[in-house]
């Protein structure tokens, strides 16, 4: 900085010998004054701003390059981890309803074998014996009676008048 | 008894050839209840299907298999257990 103070003494056409080095020292105290003394305070920001903005800048424009590379290279496995994360995770609740439903399948058939089991029990009462003749008879009420298609038991009593 | 099992048991009274007026005459002292249904066996084809050469004779069946049959009289306790049975 001192340097952009001292140039503009040393272009003036005028000055030269003896006055020249005293105007080139004032102005280099004056620049000197004017940047605070020369102290870390201020010398420090301004190379520091750049310097930042320069890595910053550095960074970024380094950085999009091996981002892009590995960043095309970390997503893949990234994607890859996340779908596997995501495989694991659904085949955890498949495996759980799978396991639910063996178990209401198993639970399932015992009522139903329940009424199998009655019906099976049901065709164990029908009676053995001849079978009756397939009649029709006409009754005195008017109604007609078929022997094979009686839906309750039936008492055939055979009488005679006499 | 006709009339105690009505609605769980048909009775069917068949009688032997006679003439008509004179079985539905018996038939009204007889079945007097009303429970029971009868009709005239005039050529007593019914008689020889169920195979029946004399009367009384009960035939009691059950699904259209006959699973008793009683010559003679009755016996009640006798009839009520096997309709107790064919019933259960």
């Amino acid at each position: 900085m001192a340097h952009v103070y001292i140039r503009p003494m040393l272009i003036i056409p005028d000055m030269r010998g003896r006055n020249r080095v005293l105007a080139t020292v004032l102005a280099a105290v004056v620049a000197v004054g004017a940047c605070g003394g020369g102290s870390d305070e201020q010398a420090t920001p301004e190379p520091a701003e750049p310097a930042t903005t320069s890595a910053a800048t550095t960074a970024a424009t380094t950085a999009p390059s091996p981002t892009i590379s590995e960043g095309t290279s970390a997503e893949s496995p990234t994607t890859t981890a996340a779908a596997t994360a995501e495989t694991t995770v659904a085949t955890e609740p498949a495996a759980t309803p799978e396991t639910t439903a063996v178990t209401e399948t198993t639970s399932a058939p015992e009522p139903t074998a329940a009424p199998q089991t009655t019906v099976a029990t049901e065709p164990a009462f029908v009676p053995e014996g001849p079978p009756i003749p397939a009649l029709t008879l006409e009754l005195d009420d008017g109604t007609t009676f078929v022997t094979t298609e009686a839906t309750r038991p039936v008492l055939y009593l055979f009488w005679a008048e006499w | 008894m006709a009339a105690e099992y009505a609605g769980q048991v048909d009775v069917i009274a068949v009688a032997w050839a006679s003439t008509y007026d004179k079985t539905a005459s018996a038939a009204r002292g007889f079945l007097s209840s009303g429970a029971t249904r009868w009709l005239l066996d005039e050529d007593n084809s019914i008689f020889a299907a169920f195979e029946v050469t004399y009367q009384p004779v009960g035939v009691f069946a059950v699904s259209g298999v006959e699973v008793n049959r009683w010559f003679g009289s009755i016996p009640e306790q006798e009839f009520r257990q096997a309709i107790t049975d064919a019933l259960a």
